[in-house]
């Protein structure tokens, strides 16, 4: 049997989701209630080893691309591409996933029907990396349908609550908008083109004679619709209920990875349909991007629900990704016909800080979400003043916690200080550019007006005396956050490890198709 | 109880259904040839040769759908995980 390598990460991770309905069965009969777990926790680590080794055939022969052109009524067509920047989402989404799984063990134990949680879980990293894998729109919809699907159910897994009914039923409505506005423009653009492939669009597009202002109408639709996942103010009201009301592990994912596909679908549509030299949508990126850091750092700050804290801190850090992408889109409008090389560098730079930022986020908010969920299993609630001096009680997921905070709060030298600054560096890349400088300084003051409510949070849990009784959660639990924290230390000491990563994947948005 | 055997019975159908379905439309992604008829319409070859990958795709989406429902309409035993939110706690004040 010969599979495509790039299939095989999709394909393992499938055709293990739905194996694992058949393997709890097998478990029960044999007295092994974790043989479920087990076999997640293997699929996760296979279709991570079928990353690398795409990874390596890319990095030997270039893009990886599966297409059926056995009979084709239409030039281009349904596609599965990996370049390089695929390969980053997807390295992100399979790595949290795997550790969500491993901490699911324990975690989820008190819960019942694991074997669909699982099913679930699997079937959520597949559409993800499935959307990062995909060469073209109709594949991207259905690997985003087969992922939302996932999501809403696991945000509402514990279902004998209200809460996580409430959020998975308001995080449904609002995300089908979401997705039935992003259709609305991809019908638009298959109108246009006749095609659902990106290389084929791209190709039709350039083609197109005539007013850019429908090309605009699209344009909008996809930023909206991809937007209302990847939560962008004024999109963004559903994931302050629906990531707290989920199972840490699913808030870990959801944080972590699941807004980054909205981020990715709007940065893959945008930069390989529309060329930025010639269409000015960096400066709606760039408004969109400081106006959702500023919003949600003001909402955060009135928190007391730990869990909905870091949500809103997540739609801060989705800001400061936009703004990176926005800003190096923005120079390549404003600056490509007079600084070529000058402009491709600093926007080069400008979107490689917000991928870099895009894994910093990822792994400390992933960290960060694991750490509550140990918080809230010893002492059962969620509330920032009862869990006070909690982590004095819990010392590695403490530790964790204040190393998650630190990232995320810029401090030097850990990773998340280095993606901020990149971001803020490419703002003020052209001095001449008020417009961009003005930006740069709305992030940094936004910087440190977040740096303040991690700090404060920080103080809340690792400072105060104890009021609750509390012990160190199982290994099962602690491990992946140590993992994650160790990750945050040496990116922060090498960042050069994710930088180089981070570059091929902005040159790969860059560079189309 | 039966509820429980109950799901496990759908679970097996739904396995069935899937393996059956990757059997007939999976072979095209492993490369195993798959004798084809020349007087077929087209419609058959447009959807095994051109649209394999994304039928299968959309066979995934029916499982998820499924395992999504089945999640939701689950049978819970005991009180399950408690997660104090802090509005819940501000509503009981309240009442």
């Amino acid at each position: 049997m010969d599979m495509p390598l790039v299939l095989q990460p999709i394909a393992i991770l499938l055709i293990a989701a739905a194996l694992t309905p058949l393997i709890s069965i097998l478990g029960e009969k044999i007295k092994f209630n974790k043989l479920k777990d087990l076999f997640a926790i293997l699929a996760f680590t296979s279709a991570f080893y079928a990353l690398i080794l795409l990874y390596f055939r890319i990095e030997d022969y270039g893009v990886q691309s599966f297409i059926l052109d056995n009979y084709l009524p239409i030039k281009g067509g349904v596609e599965i591409y990996a370049d390089s920047l695929s390969l980053f989402l997807s390295f992100i989404f399979c790595g949290i996933g795997l550790l969500a799984s491993i901490y699911s063990v324990k975690y989820m134990e008190i819960d019942t029907g694991l074997d669909r949680y699982y099913t679930l879980l699997l079937i959520l990293v597949a559409g993800m990396i499935g959307v990062a894998f995909s060469g073209d729109f109709f594949n991207l919809y259905v690997f985003w349908e087969m992922m939302c699907i996932a999501s809403y159910t696991l945000v509402s897994f514990r279902k004998y609550r209200w809460e996580p009914v409430e959020a998975g039923f308001k995080y449904l409505v609002m995300s089908t908008l979401g997705s039935l506005i992003a259709l609305y423009g991809i019908s638009l653009l298959y109108g246009l083109t006749g095609t659902v492939n990106f290389k084929g669009m791209r190709e039709a597009l350039i083609s197109t004679a005539g007013s850019q202002i429908p090309l605009y109408i699209i344009l909008s639709a996809i930023i909206v619709g991809f937007g209302v996942t990847a939560s962008i103010v004024p999109f963004h009201t559903w994931l302050p209920d629906a990531h707290p009301a989920a199972p840490s592990s699913i808030s870990a994912m959801l944080s972590g990875v699941v807004i980054k596909t909205g981020v990715y679908a709007i940065a893959r549509s945008l930069f390989t349909l529309f060329n930025p030299v010639n269409f000015d949508y960096g400066l709606a990126l760039m408004i969109f991007g400081v106006l959702t850091i500023t919003v949600a750092n003001f909402m955060a700050l009135m928190q007391r629900d730990i869990k909905r804290l870091l949500a809103y801190s997540s739609i801060v850090n989705i800001g400061y990704i936009i703004s990176g992408i926005g800003i190096g889109s923005y120079i390549l409008f404003k600056y490509y016909s007079i600084y070529p090389s000058t402009s491709l560098s600093a926007a080069v730079f400008a979107i490689m800080g917000a991928l870099f930022h895009l894994f910093n986020h990822a792994v400390g908010k992933g960290m960060l979400f694991l750490c509550s969920g140990c918080f809230t299993h010893e002492a059962a609630t969620r509330d920032i003043l009862s869990l006070e001096g909690i982590g004095r009680k819990m010392p590695w997921t403490g530790g964790a916690f204040s190393i998650g905070l630190l990232t995320l709060a810029g401090v030097p030298p850990l990773s998340g200080f280095w993606s901020k600054l990149f971001i803020i560096l490419a703002a003020f890349s052209f001095p001449q550019n008020s417009f961009m400088k003005a930006i740069g300084v709305i992030i940094v003051l936004n910087s440190i007006f977040a740096a303040a409510y991690y700090l404060w949070l920080l103080q809340r849990i690792m400072i105060k005396t104890p009021k609750i009784k509390a012990s160190e959660a199982s290994i099962f639990m602690v491990a992946p956050i140590i993992v994650l924290a160790i990750i945050c230390v040496i990116i922060g000491l090498m960042p050069n490890l994710i930088i180089n990563l981070a570059e091929k994947a902005a040159k790969a948005m860059l560079g189309g198709w | 109880m039966k509820s429980d055997e109950m799901d496990k019975t759908v679970s097996a159908i739904l396995i069935l259904i899937l393996i059956s379905v990757i059997l007939t439309f999976g072979l095209s992604l492993f490369n195993i040839s798959i004798p084809v008829l020349i007087e077929k319409p087209p419609i058959e070859k447009f959807l095994w040769s051109y649209r394999g990958v994304d039928m299968l795709i959309q066979a995934f989406l029916i499982l998820a759908a499924a395992a999504a429902v089945s999640t939701l309409f689950r049978v819970e035993k005991g009180a399950g995980a408690v997660e104090e939110a802090v509005i819940e706690k501000l509503e009981e004040k309240e009442e």
